[in-house]
């Protein structure tokens, strides 16, 4: 496996950095999309996110490692726990799964299994990358080029949880839970609004255009390349810290609390903002609630609030093609109409 | 020509560092029309990187995504009964360089993998790496090599300045260098303040991407392996800036700053040359001593100098120059040549899933999907034939001819619609006003319609192109915000540009439609010199030249009340005729675009 730069070690864009986290800690926000020009260390953040991430049970030779935990198995585990044989249980990373670009329908859902099916004259079927990201990470480098009949197959699977197909005599449904993580540069076309509102959070990036933040940036670069072993040992400690925060933040999770009060604000602020769907309000709950966690607080607040809606509804306004001013300078704008008027 | 050699040196110079150094410079794009300049340069690199004992591998210009990351050998499949995969360019030329001709024609899918493949590749493992050399031939400016790509290489490579003479000798290089600074490379330092200094500087520039800089420090380290130096020292990182921050590295260059220069730009040349060969003289005279008593200026000193240095170096718009100086016989004959690719083009395009049906008329079998279909009834009818055939008339699988799939392709027939706006000074203001109007109206319709819009305006003495072919709210917002207006009509020029867009649009397989927005009353004319009368008789020329290629178009007559002049062009080229009285900007602009939007569905 490749070497991955070390997340912790990622200098500013402290937003991206925060919505990764932030989905990490709950992955039922629904995914980030990242929006930048070329050069910003998207992909680079988004490649350091798998050593961050803690080992999970699964079920041992499952294709879709199928949490053992859970009620929903896949067929073969369902099929074997049916017959009484007892299943036996391994850790295992969680996965992040890269989507390459021109990747087919195939490689994508899956496929009859060719080799097997040549020498030893069986019907078999071969997991696809769908399989692969069930309970971890989808991740598509421009998501904004991505062909149309993936594009409505991937909604359609990241919405309904389950992988179903129906191609060269196979019939086959398997779980496909799987968080999307997109990045992409807006300059080369723009997202389907129906893909748009699968993301949970948004964000933008910019190149820093400070000077020491740059050269602190290639500086790392340079010493990660040199020696990546070294450079990656050097980081080990925060890295370990992080992921310790992180899992602490999973467990406090479930004890925030979010009062009433917040949640009419959070309400009235969707509806000021016009966005479509309830998805808005759910994921800036979800979010104000992973954020209070990974600040170790037990109740969310305002500033929680504040702090996410950019992230969790900036891409959820609805596009007046007369006003030219980007997402960010828009909800920025919105928000300080909203807390200026005292609406209670 | 002194300067001129330095230049080729350059450009040898160029050569070397991607040989020593593919792994952190990554490679180069080389703008230039075939030629034997560029054959010099290909065959000089050849031959380093044969000393380097990797070779160059080259791409087929319609490389598809198969091809790059290896696919289902069928042949050897079937031969051995099990599953071969045949072995992908991508993963064939790790450890060599990777030739790209045409890359401004390629496919965005197969760019797409190369940077994945960049990026990925290059980082760590000393085994996998590979450099890309993209030849870039584009000759106008709608044909461009995709940026993603661009930002990825080191250095770009300007080769059209070049002639003969300029290139008789080149630096001379052994083996033995190579080796030694491949060598010495690892162990190349680069004090904290010269990093500060080439950062600097590059912000300075407009430099944005990231990259660069790592680019920047790269070619400061390989320049120190091959001078055998063990750091980096004020010349590696003058000349690493100068060959890494190259024009289109630089932020986007606003259009009326543009106009600016180049209104100067005559004044300039010359004056960009001397203090261009100025420079190369300073740097030949610091190079040669390099002696550590020299004096060093201090980091400022240096960030200016590199700063100057990189100004002075040659300005974009005289690397245009040659491009647009191509005879004219060349590109009729190149686009004679690409016409024939768009016959075609009705069996190609993006793959779609197979159906069932016979491999005729020039349609392509699809052998891994017929294989599929055929694969679960082998069982059945082996046991049908064994009984009635021998055994040696049996092939491993037994094909029917309903197993049969044939590829099937989408051919996307998008439409892009060019605004050809006069930007006069008698209409200018409010009539822009309404074409921009029109145009975001249009890009609304964006997301459902999947088209794409253009500009092209009409300004001064000629025609440009405002806002190339785009999709995109955010571009064309940008450079709609810049559209500057005033001066006299060059209808004849304009139609002209928005003709050959069309047609450049049409050998991509998309449908253009061409709004004019005039008052139809030209009064310059196709040589740029003012005066109605030839104007108006070039501006129905190229109208009827618009006839011949029968485009979808729509002739807006903005004047206040129908104009004769106005309905004689469009009746000309053959357009739909609509005149617009004054009216708000918002309301007209709906019309505009409903009109338009009639046209391309009729």
């Amino acid at each position: 496996m490749a070497l991955n730069f070390p997340f912790t070690a990622i200098v500013s864009q402290a937003e991206m950095k925060l919505a990764i986290t932030l989905c990490t800690i709950d992955p039922l926000i629904g995914g980030v999309l990242i929006f930048g020009d070329r050069g910003t260390g998207k992909s680079t953040t988004i490649r350091s996110l798998a050593g961050l991430l803690p080992s999970m049970k699964s079920i041992a030779g499952c294709q879709y490692h199928c949490n053992p935990d859970s009620k929903i198995l896949c067929s073969e585990c369902e099929a074997k726990k049916a017959q009484g044989i007892k299943l036996k249980v391994e850790n295992v990373p969680v996965p992040v799964v890269d989507l390459p670009l021109g990747a087919t329908e195939d490689r994508v859902v899956g496929a009859l299994d060719i080799e097997k099916a040549l020498t030893q004259g069986i019907k078999s079927f071969e997991p696809g990358l769908l399989a692969k990201a069930n309970r971890g990470y989808l991740y598509i480098d421009e998501v904004n080029l991505l062909e149309d009949h993936l594009v409505d197959l991937l909604i359609d699977v990241a919405a309904s949880g389950e992988n179903i197909i129906e191609r060269e005599g196979l019939s086959i449904r398997h779980p496909a839970r799987f968080v999307l993580i997109g990045s992409g540069n807006p300059e080369e076309g723009e997202l389907r609004p129906q893909m748009l509102d699968r993301f949970g959070l948004s964000t933008e990036v910019r190149t820093p255009s400070d000077f020491k933040e740059r050269v602190e940036i290639i500086k790392r670069r340079d010493e990660f390349e040199r020696n990546p072993e070294r450079f990656i040992a050097a980081w080990e400690k925060s890295e370990a810290e992080f992921k310790k925060k992180i899992s602490q933040s999973q467990k406090l999770l479930d004890k925030v609390a979010v009062d009433d009060d917040l949640l009419e604000v959070a309400t009235k602020l969707c509806a000021h903002l016009g966005t479509d769907g309830l998805r808005g309000e759910l994921t800036l709950l979800r979010g104000v609630r992973a954020l209070a966690a990974f600040e170790g607080k037990k109740k969310a607040s305002l500033n929680h609030l504040k702090k996410i809606a950019p992230l969790a509804l900036g891409h959820r306004l609805r596009r007046n093609p007369l006003d030219d001013s980007s997402s960010s300078a828009r909800i920025d704008r919105a928000m300080q109409e909203f807390f200026a008027t005292p609406s209670k | 020509m002194k300067s001129d050699h330095t230049a080729w040196f350059y450009a040898n110079l160029i050569a070397i560092l991607l040989a020593i150094n593919p792994r952190g410079l990554k490679g180069v794009t080389v703008k230039s029309q075939f030629g034997p300049v560029r054959d010099a340069w290909l065959k000089y690199l050849k031959d380093l990187t044969v000393l380097c004992g990797s070779q160059i591998l080259k791409a087929p210009a319609n490389i598809s995504a198969d091809q790059l990351k290896g696919a289902l050998d069928i042949e050897a499949s079937l031969q051995s009964a099990s599953l071969v995969m045949s072995k992908g360019l991508l993963e064939r030329v790790e450890g060599n360089l990777l030739l790209l001709p045409m890359a401004e024609r390629m496919d965005i899918h197969a760019i797409a993998l190369i940077s994945q493949a960049l990026d990925e590749k290059n980082t760590i493992d000393a085994v996998t790496h590979f450099g890309v050399i993209a030849f870039d031939e584009s000759d106008n400016a709608d044909e461009a090599i995709s940026a993603r790509l661009l930002d990825r290489l080191a250095f770009e490579l300007y080769l059209d300045q070049f002639s003969l003479a300029d290139i008789h000798d080149s630096l001379e290089v052994d083996a033995e260098d190579i080796a030694k600074a491949k060598k010495l490379l690892p162990a190349v330092k680069c004090s904290n303040d010269y990093l500060e200094v080439m950062t600097k500087a590059g912000l300075s520039l407009g430099v944005g991407s990231v990259r660069a800089s790592q680019f920047a420090l790269e070619a400061a380290k390989t320049l120190a392996a091959l001078r055998g130096l063990s750091e980096v020292g004020q010349d590696e990182v003058l000349d690493a800036s100068r060959l890494v921050y190259t024009p289109s590295k630089r932020m986007h260059i606003n259009p009326e700053m543009d106009h600016a220069d180049q209104d100067s730009e005559e004044n300039q040349d010359e004056q960009n040359q001397d203090t261009e060969s100025q420079s190369d003289d300073t740097q030949n005279d610091s190079e040669s001593p390099d002696q550590p008593n020299q004096e060093q200026p201090s980091n400022e000193e240096l960030e200016d100098l590199i700063v100057e240095a990189i100004k002075a170096s040659i300005p974009p718009q005289l690397l245009r120059q040659p491009k647009q100086n191509l005879p004219a016989g060349k590109s009729a004959a190149h686009i004679s040549g690409k016409s024939g690719a768009v016959q075609k083009n009705f069996l190609s395009g993006r793959p779609l899933t197979s159906r069932k049906g016979r491999p005729q008329d020039g349609r392509r079998l699809d052998i891994l999907k017929s294989i599929r279909a055929a694969i679960p009834w082998q069982r059945l009818r082996g046991m049908m034939l064994s009984g009635d055939q021998p055994k040696s008339m049996r092939t491993r699988i037994d094909f029917r001819a309903e197993d049969l799939h044939i590829k099937q392709y989408l051919r996307r027939r998008g439409t892009v619609t060019i605004f050809l706006v006069d930007a006069s000074g008698s209409s200018a203001t409010q009539r822009l006003a309404e074409a921009k109007g029109a145009l975001e109206e249009l890009l609304a319709q964006c997301y459902i319609r999947r088209d794409e819009v253009a500009m092209v305006s009409m300004r001064g003495a000629k025609a440009e192109i405002v806002l190339p072919p785009t999709r995109s709210l955010v571009r064309a917002k940008r450079h709609l915000a810049t559209l500057p207006g005033g001066g006299g009509t060059p209808l004849a020029a304009g139609l002209r540009a928005a003709n050959e867009m069309a047609i450049s649009l049409e050998r991509k397989g998309l449908t253009p439609i061409i709004v004019v927005m005039s008052d139809g009353k030209a009064n310059v004319n196709l040589k740029g010199v003012g005066g109605r009368e030839s104007a108006h008789s070039d501006a129905l020329m190229a109208a009827k030249e618009l006839r011949v290629k029968n485009h979808r178009l729509l002739f807006v007559d903005t004047s206040p009340k129908p104009e004769i002049l106005a309905q004689e062009l469009s009746s000309a080229m053959a357009a739909q005729y609509f005149p617009l009285p004054f009216a708000s900007s918002t309301s007209s602009g709906k019309k505009i675009s409903q009109a338009a939007m009639q046209l391309a569905n009729s």
